[in-house]
């Protein structure tokens, strides 16, 4: 029986909390000093993305946080008492009485269900908050909606903008104001170089490297089982062969071109990845990544890399699906799962619902850096018509 | 087709004919037939073995040496050893490989470590755990195969086992091991009358018959052939010299004195009573060790995602490894830190005891080999790369130590077959896949 | 425990694992036992750790399982390291261990699972000792375990240990156990031991009896104890003439065993053995993973057995031809398409790759580097001493290597330059650093690469004379060269005789290369041209006699 519950991805890979953009950058640039055979010939190059971040961008912590970190589930249980009981509990004769009261009763509804395996529920409980999200003016991303002032439009609702650190000047990343201070993403240096599986993007037609209106992008998910080997240095170990997914959803070709250097695709309406459940309860269970209206801006490093942003609408409701699970999120990672998705409620800015008008989606960006690899067809199927699978015409799971 | 199975088959059926029956002379005597059964200098004191586990791992940059080799530096999470480093070998770049199975949080690495292959599901045993096949090779002879401690109370809180889904049951309660060790059945091995076994008897006799073939061999070889032939027979003699000794009434076990028993308390994760429990319960193993009721002992400080709490506090040590804010200008976790500290304190508390029971010419620790080690390097990573783990005592002369090896990210079951091979375990090879090795780690074998 | 004489059926899980002493309880009996092995000894070679666990398993089945350390053997110089095997005896710590594997099996072949099977009789009573039963079990086992039948002295001396000690401990298998033991840590078991008895065509002289002769047949070609078979043709006297020894040496040639032997002969003369320990710095060979460590003598081997034996192909080929088999982790190395996740791939590199033949293998250019660069010296070294046996002299102890070992700049080629320049250095450099600069387009790890520092690699060379461009045009020179050969059929007799040669040995070696080439290069030839030779089969001579003597 498993004994303790927190969501793996939160807490993969150590990133000192004020390292962390200069972790990034390093990770890029770490990259950089090791050549990856550059002058391979032909026009088709293969990358495999297995170093993929949340793309929350951390400048200095009094800046991007002024009133310091989001509220735990404990602060916000201390906060909910009246001051007699407040008083008595924090007694330290009384430890196992307030241990008890927050990491159990607090975290639990009225149907026996947990706060993190079910936030939905505790949306209306007035003790939940809604974060105040972050005060930083520059984030990862690219511009989304095509605003200058993240007006309310068609698909989108209102939103403030942050200026782009991607080659972009004004960016939609509200994944990263909602939850760009709390503590447990950002306080206790959980963070993840792997929020997605990794996956291969597979670049063609690339004759010209500066300036080139003719490339065609390919983006897929590996077969199932495909492990991806780590280098003897523990970086992503290059030119390993992969087999493309022979599930078509994870699966999509795009349109690319390249100016002045900068790789950037059509926008893909929608897109999904494979991934495998990393926490517990479903541990290794297949799932999928969602992602709307895609985009992508990429590098092509002389050292044979591939680095940038992918920057997209994620649907609240698949972030949901992938993302949260666990008593031990809230009793032992000391996170308020509902809290968090009513912040991410609160800012999301695409998509609104016809009826209610309230949005649907949050823009979001995740830094990506992959390294040469080969490809191989699935089983039955060639290359050819692997690569002709249009975007976006996958269906949406929901 | 398989060419192996055709090379038994080629073996296969051979004995055909009649059968002869031969009657022979027995022996007059067995037991005078190769000489005195005694051989000079005493008994060997007998080896034994422990671990010594500590649930989430360490602050890397305050725990791992900088400095290999002997003298290595202390960092501050290393310091509670500093009278003991001369005793004490660390161990870095290690790691726990998982062949593409995942890594469960604080389920992977003790399995892993302990038994040389990854979990595929967390905590369970996919096979024997190292101090497992230890105490098959030399904890047998004693009233108990081993005995096995969890200071913080937990009672699921074990560790090892033979891997068949059987985990060695655990202690939790000081009195209780008491009772178990020096309560009934208990006899003092000081005042008990020699015995000497009959299987080492034997064993020793058919070495001797080993030696019955040395002039037939001897007279057609030439002078380096007869000289590599008299090493081969030195060798035997030595072996039978030692097994000469096992038959031997030992020496009195010096250090072995009856404790007063304990008095039962409760222990339920709180960090001060855990210290007090640990501290009573490895002084009664170490005595345990000393009287030779067992020879392998596995101790659990706490529990792989340590329940532990000061008193007077909700906050366990595993919410602090993850939710306690990074201090920005230490950059580590103070109030998980101050557990890690205590801890080793604990570790250092339990090596004084047994470097404390004077045995021979040394100590109970010389004659000893503990095996301590976490389940996770950082613990909030969930790390089990770099696992931390150290090895404490000589093994009775078989092990160098005092040393910080550092390894460059290869597999931790090299540590676990040297551990073994130290103990005199008869194995070559430990783990699967990834894991598997035939490399001990030559700098510590003597 | 029930007693008496009860057919048993094997259980399933035994059923699936092979036997060598695999006998129904009913049909126990014993062979007809040949006349007192008489024999006197003249050399002793240790089974090597392959041919003790080889043996075991023949014995008693590959389910009987044990482990533990062996001596290590030491490498004569410029020789292989299975020639150690004349020049090791027994330390006290190996004895330990042979002591104690000794134990662990017997007492498997004893327990309850294996008994019926591999005791092959019933004592009257299990707590007591049972002679009968004994003797036919030391009669049956010892002529496996000594390699010829056993001794009427033999049969007294275990059979009362068996005895003895099933008194003691009151069990007639923990006697038999103990006996067996015994027999497991015996000389005669542990060494390979000429036997030698009066030649009956040239009186006067001795000649290698009958089970020395299976001895070393079987431990040259399968590298294992003789088999059952074998072991008959020795009974019989078949092995003394042309025709019986013919017959067996083509049977042990046909068969899937042989490739036990060519694959620990080739990971010798490879120097394979270095490969354990070798390690490179991962910031600077990434690539070299722990995966890739462990497959590529596996590459260079499957290359070997495929080209060599399934194929009975040219041994010169191994230094030119492009297919291989690769794993996943050795294509990130090589930097090519992989598609299997975990198995083995048959791979053949294009036509225009600088790769081919086994000196581009990993196993050779990364095993011949040091940790975070590469090495023309090592490479040049390994190739004159391994493959063309041309013995290079160690380096004087004044060098100074500060300038080679600098590797920031420039390519390795300028370096060396300071080597062959300096006549101290010249004799010897510029027999290796030639060739091993031919190799420099794969890096410390394997990787090819055009650059070294920005600066390209000039691969050309030299070698006696046959000038080349690149890797390949190396491996083509090195397939002509006229020493190939040579030294093939003087490492194959080095591993067949399991000791130094002496000058006689060393001549047949060279004319044997002669026969070699006659047969197109074929390895299983040659193993023939060696296994049925007299020069093989005749009695070691123990170095203070002198060969006149015996012959």
């Amino acid at each position: 029986m498993m004994r303790f519950f927190v969501p793996l991805r939160l807490a993969v890979r150590p990133v000192p909390v004020i390292g962390l953009l200069v972790a990034v950058v390093l990770a890029l640039s770490a990259a950089g000093t090791r050549s990856f055979g550059a002058n391979r010939e032909g026009s088709t190059r293969v990358f495999l993305i297995a170093n993929s971040d949340h793309g929350f961008h951390y400048g200095k912590f009094e800046e991007d946080c002024p009133k310091g970190f989001e509220a735990t589930v404990e602060e916000e249980f201390v906060q909910s008492l009246s001051p007699a009981e407040r008083e008595r509990l924090l007694k330290p004769e009384n430890a196992k009485e307030y241990g008890n009261a927050w990491k159990n009763d607090f975290i639990t509804g009225p149907g026996g269900e947990n706060v993190c395996n079910n936030p939905k529920s505790f949306v209306n409980d007035p003790r939940r908050r809604t974060y105040r999200g972050v005060s930083s003016k520059v984030a990862y991303g690219l511009n989304l909606d095509g605003t200058t002032d993240g007006r309310a439009a068609a698909k989108t609702c209102a939103h403030a903008k942050f200026e782009g650190v991607n080659g972009e000047p004004l960016v939609d990343n509200q994944l990263y104001r909602a939850l760009g201070c709390s503590k447990l993403s950002r306080g206790t240096g959980a963070s993840t170089h792997q929020y997605l599986d990794p996956f291969l993007i597979e670049l063609r037609g690339l004759d010209d490297l500066k300036n080139n209106d003719h490339v065609e992008m390919s983006i897929y998910s590996t077969a199932d089982g495909d492990l991806s080997l780590k280098a003897a240095d523990g970086s992503d170990l290059a030119y390993q062969t992969f087999t493309i997914t022979p599930n078509p959803r994870w699966r999509t070709t795009v349109k690319a071109r390249i100016v002045d250097g900068v790789l950037m695709a059509d926008p893909i309406p929608m897109m999904h990845l494979h991934w495998v459940m990393s926490t517990w309860g479903t541990f290794g269970q297949v799932s999928e990544h969602e992602f709307r209206d895609v985009r992508f801006r990429l590098t092509l490093g002389p050292d044979g890399t591939l680095t940038g942003v992918m920057a997209n609408y994620r649907p609240l409701d698949n972030i949901y699906t992938v993302g949260y699970c666990c008593k031990g999120t809230a009793s032992t990672a000391n996170n308020d799962c509902a809290s968090e998705y009513n912040t991410m409620l609160a800012m999301a800015d695409g998509y609104p619902d016809p009826v209610t008008g309230k949005c649907t989606m949050i823009s979001a960006a995740q830094v990506i850096a992959g390294v040469p690899a080969f490809l191989v067809p699935p089983q039955g199927e060639t290359l050819s018509a692997v690569r002709t699978g249009r975007p976006g015409s996958t269906t949406a799971s929901r | 087709m398989s060419p192996v199975l055709k090379r038994r088959t080629v073996l296969r059926g051979l004995f055909q004919g009649a059968t002869i029956a031969v009657t022979l002379p027995y022996l007059d005597c067995f037991l005078n037939s190769h000489g005195t059964l005694l051989a000079e200098g005493g008994a060997p004191l007998p080896v034994r073995f422990g671990t010594w586990f500590w649930g989430l791992g360490v602050t890397p940059v305050r725990w791992f040496p900088t400095k290999t080799g002997r003298d290595y530096d202390l960092p501050p999470e290393l310091q509670p050893l500093a009278k003991h480093q001369g005793k004490v070998s660390v161990f870095s770049g290690f790691d726990c490989l998982t062949d593409g199975k995942p890594n469960f949080p604080h389920g992977t690495g003790v399995p892993t470590f302990r038994t040389g292959t990854a979990p595929g599901q967390g905590g369970a045993l996919p096979g024997p755990t190292f101090d497992n096949i230890v105490a098959d090779a030399i904890g047998t002879g004693t009233r108990f195969r081993t005995l096995d401690i969890s200071a913080i109370g937990d009672r699921n809180n074990s560790l090892s086992g033979a891997g068949t889904g059987q985990m060695n049951p655990v202690e939790t309660s000081a009195l209780r091991l008491y009772q178990r060790i020096f309560g009934e059945g208990f006899t003092d091995p000081n005042a008990a009358t020699f015995t000497p076994d009959p299987k080492v008897i034997a064993h020793k006799s058919v070495l001797s018959a080993v030696k019955d073939q040395r002039q037939s061999l001897e007279k057609s070889l030439g002078v380096a052939d007869r000289a590599r032939l008299d090493q081969y027979f030195t060798a035997v003699r030595q072996v039978e010299g030692q097994l000469a000794i096992q038959l031997e009434k030992p020496e009195p076990l010096v250090a072995c004195k009856v404790p007063k028993p304990p008095e039962e308390k409760e222990v339920q994760s709180v960090m001060e009573d855990v210290l007090e429990n640990h501290e009573i319960m490895v002084h009664l193993l170490a005595m345990a060790l000393a009287c030779n009721q067992t020879k392998v002992v596995n101790i659990a400080f706490n529990n792989p995602a340590s329940s532990l709490t000061k008193r007077g506090s909700s906050t366990t040590h595993h919410q602090l490894t993850h939710d306690e804010v990074i201090d920005p200008v230490l950059g580590y976790q103070l109030g998980a830190t101050k557990f890690i500290e205590e801890i080793m304190k604990s570790w250092g508390t339990f090596l004084s005891i047994l470097d404390g029971m004077p045995e021979g010419s040394g100590t109970l620790l010389d004659h000893m080999l503990v095996v301590a080690h976490s389940e996770t390097e950082l613990a909030r990573n969930h790390n089990v790369n770099n696992l931390p783990v150290m090895f404490a005592g000589g093994a009775g002369g078989r092990l160098h130590t005092g040393m910080h090896i550092q390894a460059k990210r290869e597999p931790i079951s090299r540590v676990a077959l040297t551990a073994m091979q130290a103990m005199g375990v008869s194995i070559e090879s430990f783990g699967t896949l990834s894991m598997q090795t035939k490399k001990p780690i030559g700098e510590l074998l003597v | 425990m029930k007693s008496g004489l009860v057919m048993m059926k094997p259980t399933r899980a035994i059923a699936r694992i092979r036997f060598g002493l695999g006998v129904a309880v009913m049909a126990v009996s014993i062979g007809v036992i040949a006349a007192e092995a008489p024999s006197t000894a003249s050399t002793m070679r240790r089974l090597t750790d392959e041919q003790y666990r080889n043996a075991i398993a023949d014995i008693f089945g590959e389910d009987v399982e044990f482990a533990g350390r062996f001596d290590p053997l030491v490498r004569p110089p410029h020789g292989l390291q299975v020639q150690g095997v004349s020049q090791i005896a027994v330390s006290p710590a190996g004895l330990e261990q042979y002591d104690k594997m000794a134990r662990v099996i017997a007492a498997q072949v004893v327990d309850e699972r294996h008994r019926n099977l591999l005791v092959g009789c019933r004592p009257q009573t299990a707590t007591m000792p049972d002679d009968s039963c004994a003797e036919a079990f030391v009669r049956r086992t010892g002529e496996f375990v000594f390699r010829r039948p056993v001794t009427q002295a033999d049969v007294k001396s275990y059979v009362s240990a068996a005895h003895a000690s099933a008194t003691l401990t009151k069990s007639f298998y923990t006697g038999l156990a103990d006996a067996l033991g015994a027999m497991l840590t015996s000389p005669r078991f542990l060494f390979d031991l000429d036997g030698t008895e009066p030649d009956p065509a040239h009186p006067g002289a001795q000649r290698l009896d009958a089970y020395s002769k299976a001895s070393r047949l079987s431990l040259f070609l399968w590298n294992t104890t003789p088999d059952r078979e074998l072991l008959a043709a020795a009974a019989k006297g078949t092995l003394h003439t042309q025709a019986g020894l013919k017959q067996q040496v083509d049977r042990l040639l046909q068969s899937p065993r042989l490739e036990s032997g060519v694959r620990t002969f080739f990971s010798d003369m490879l120097g394979f053995d270095q490969i354990t320990d070798l390690s490179k710095d991962g910031t600077i060979y990434p690539q070299f993973t722990r995966d890739a460590k462990r497959d590529m003598p596996e590459q260079t081997l499957r290359t070997i057995v495929d080209l060599l034996l399934t194929k009975n192909g040219d041994y010169r080929d191994l230094f030119t031809m492009r297919h291989t088999f690769l794993t996943r982790a050795l294509g990130a190395v090589y930097r090519v398409e992989v598609p299997d996740q975990r198995g083995w791939v048959p791979y053949d590199f294009p036509e225009d790759s600088p790769r081919a033949g086994i000196l581009s293998h990993m196993s050779f250019v990364a095993t011949f580097s040091p940790p975070g660069r590469s090495s023309p010296t090592l490479r040049g070294k390994a190739l004159r001493e391994l493959v063309l046996c041309q013995p290079v002299p160690d380096p004087p102890n004044n060098v100074n290597f500060s300038l080679v070992e600098n590797t920031k700049t420039g390519t390795v080629r300028d370096r060396l330059t300071a080597h062959r320049a300096n006549p101290a250095c010249a004799g010897c450099h510029k027999a290796m650093d030639p060739i091993g600069l031919s190799l420099e387009n794969f890096d410390g790890a394997g990787t090819y690469r055009l650059h070294e520092n920005g600066a390209l690699i000039d691969a050309s060379g030299d070698l006696e004379g046959h000038a080349y461009n690149d890797p390949v045009g190396l491996g083509q020179a090195v397939r002509n060269h006229p020493q190939l050969p040579v030294c093939l059929s003087k490492r194959l007799v080095e591993y067949a005789v399991r000791r130094p040669l002496d000058a006689d040995e060393s001549a047949w070696a060279k004319t044997l290369s002669t026969r070699f080439v006659e047969s197109n290069y074929r390895l299983r030839d040659l193993m023939r041209i060696i296994a049925a030779s007299d020069q093989f089969l005749k009695p070691s001579v123990a170095r203070e006699t002198t060969s006149r003597e015996v012959q």
